[in-house]
């Protein structure tokens, strides 16, 4: 009895003592950390949702202004405006950049000669800056002597202004975005595919079923988890992100036909410098980003299988 | 193995055929590899190719893709246009945002995973909870928190909040750390070291190809970073390779092949890179989950 007592006391001592013995080890390992998220991340939350409500130009004295910044945007034409383009954008890229991936991860995981050249030239985009993609792709694009233009008077088309015709130069940006997109989609759909156990490819050839019902069958059920994940986040990135391609290709033009949201939001802040209304755009983002998260989430258990 | 030969030979009949779809099929996925494989090289060598041309050959319509004579000089013009100090400056930012998050995030990882303390959890969940929240929401405060520290145009305000953007990295290290057999650091402990120690002897080099997975993947995120200095720097001297080939353009519009020589520069470091680690790079990619 008594030494068990005293085996089991020096632990007890320890936990109790633990939970105050390593605070200098926390100030140490995580001060720095939490000091950082503290000042650029935590507090700018908060005051973020602050700012909201007011109207403010840095240089002027701040002043309170209730939901007067949300009754603008949602009274504002130019709100819809670039909502509707982002959703333009995001309808024009997600289905096609995914389902473009997901074929040609297919076809990166067969036995094929010259495998580690083949990926690496479908992840190449991976490694480039959004500015570098789009002046590139500006490049391809030009009127008198782009590529693009070259491309398509072999089968006959005249010569387009892609990035300076309202009706084009969305989709010649959705084109850009899925090229860029690719990489990193199809190295998830290959990370997913090598999940997909071999025998039942084997045993889908047992009972004679072609490529497309053993896509069907096999190949598609297995990977919605992938899907369902990969769908989550480029929604999430078409509604926040396309800044650095749009600014760079056409600064949101011609007459605000590419203005994507964000697009609007940074020259809001940074342009106009006003503070407290770009802020309610931000928040107003950050809901549609959150309402489209929860919808998906919920819609997950109708189509996505998990084992 | 077995099962596969019994197929095969059990259906003799129709082996011929299968074999004639076989050679089809596979003419097809080289076919289509080779069509997406092009598209996705395209925009590289039309890069290359332009910034190889003379000014006359700019201009010629269709475009020609093998430039003669090789214009090198562009390489130099570009390096000059840009300035070698803007070079210098994405090294040093990226160096400083590699090795910096690097240090927060693991040491903060450690924090979380190993480290007691009222109200770890909580304070972990609100570490997770910020995640969610888009960049743009956090942007223009975090911009104004600079101007308040008198950091507009620095260094300081170009470098130190992006190593606040480390909540990912912590997040993700203190999962890995987690995994950590819980024995070895306690025995360690036992023997006296301390958690300095375990941290730099144990961990970090338990966790190497982690690291150098999310290095890679910061290092790339860094190297190709926007909007933050285009919000922060003001002046020349602070340009990164984004900045300047953003604000280039107007200026080397009619140079098409400087510009396009200076864009191969700036990616040519991370491209040299990635020949040689491909898979360091699709590692980061699956293990972080995201990119850009």
């Amino acid at each position: 009895m008594q030494s068990g007592g005293a085996v089991a006391s020096p632990y007890r001592l320890t936990a109790s003592r633990r939970r105050w013995r390593d605070i200098p080890w926390v100030l140490l390992f995580l001060g720095p950390n939490l000091l950082l998220f503290l000042v650029f991340t935590a507090i700018p939350i908060v005051f973020g949702l602050a700012l909201s409500f007011s109207k403010w130009n840095i240089v002027q004295p701040m002043t309170f202004a209730g939901l007067g910044n949300y009754r603008q945007l949602l009274a504002d034409p130019l709100t819809w405006k670039t909502v509707k383009i982002t959703l333009y954008y995001t309808i024009g890229v997600v289905p096609t950049a995914l389902a473009l991936s997901l074929f040609f991860a297919i076809l990166l995981n067969q036995r094929i000669r010259l495998l580690g050249l083949w990926r690496g030239i479908f992840f190449l985009p991976m490694v480039t800056s959004g500015v570098a993609i789009a002046l590139v792709w500006k490049w391809l694009y030009a009127y008198q002597f782009g590529a693009v233009n070259s491309l398509i008077a072999f089968v006959g088309i005249s010569r387009q202004n892609w990035l300076f015709d309202q009706k084009l130069v969305m989709p010649a940006i959705i084109v850009v975005a899925i090229w860029a997109a690719m990489p990193v989609h199809i190295i998830f759909y290959l990370a997913g595919l090598q999940g997909v156990p071999r025998e039942l490819y084997e045993a889908a050839d047992i009972d004679g079923a072609g490529r497309w019902q053993q896509f069907l069958n096999v190949t598609w059920p297995l990977i919605t988890p992938t899907t369902f994940f990969l769908l989550i986040i480029t929604l999430i990135g078409s509604f926040t992100g396309g800044f650095d391609i749009v600014w760079n290709l056409t600064q949101g033009g011609p007459l605000d036909s590419s203005n994507l949201f964000v697009v609007q939001l940074y020259r809001t802040a940074f342009v106009y410098f006003q503070m407290g209304y770009a802020s309610a755009m931000a928040y107003g983002l950050f809901l549609a980003v959150l309402v489209v998260t929860i919808i998906q989430w919920r819609a997950q258990r109708r189509w996505v299988h998990y084992n | 193995m077995g099962a596969l030969q019994l197929t095969r030979s059990s259906r003799a009949g129709i082996w011929g055929s299968q074999r004639f779809q076989g050679i089809a099929g596979r003419t097809l996925t080289y076919l289509f590899l080779v069509v997406g494989g092009a598209t996705m090289l395209v925009p590289f060598i039309y890069m290359l190719s332009t910034g190889l041309k003379s000014g006359p050959q700019v201009f010629l319509f269709p475009p020609v893709w093998i430039p003669s004579p090789l214009q090198w000089s562009n390489f130099s013009d570009a390096w000059t246009t840009i300035g070698a100090r803007t070079f210098a400056n994405t090294v040093f930012f990226s160096a400083c945002i590699v090795f910096g998050q690097g240090l927060v995030t693991t040491m903060g990882g450690y924090g979380f995973a190993r480290l007691k303390f009222p109200w770890r959890e909580q304070l972990f969940l609100a570490y997770l909870g910020t995640m969610m929240i888009p960049s743009q929401v956090t942007m223009i405060p975090a911009y104004i928190v600079v101007v308040k520290l008198g950091w507009q145009n620095s260094y300081e305000g170009l470098i130190i909040p992006i190593l606040a953007s480390g909540a990912f990295g912590t997040f993700l290290f203190r999962q890995f750390f987690k995994q950590i057999p819980e024995e070895l650091p306690e025995a360690a402990l036992m023997d006296g070291a301390t958690h300095l120690t375990i941290y730099a002897r144990l961990f970090l080099p338990l966790s190497k190809p982690a690291l150098v997975a999310y290095g890679v993947i910061t290092l790339l995120n860094a190297w190709n970073m926007f909007v933050w200095p285009l919000i922060i720097v003001q002046s020349q001297q602070l340009w990164v390779l984004t900045l300047a080939l953003s604000i280039l353009q107007g200026d080397l519009g009619s140079q098409m092949n400087v510009m396009m020589a200076g864009v191969t520069l700036s990616i040519l470091p991370l491209l040299i890179l990635y020949i040689f680690g491909q898979r360091l790079f699709v590692e980061g990619v699956t293990m972080t989950g995201i990119k850009g």
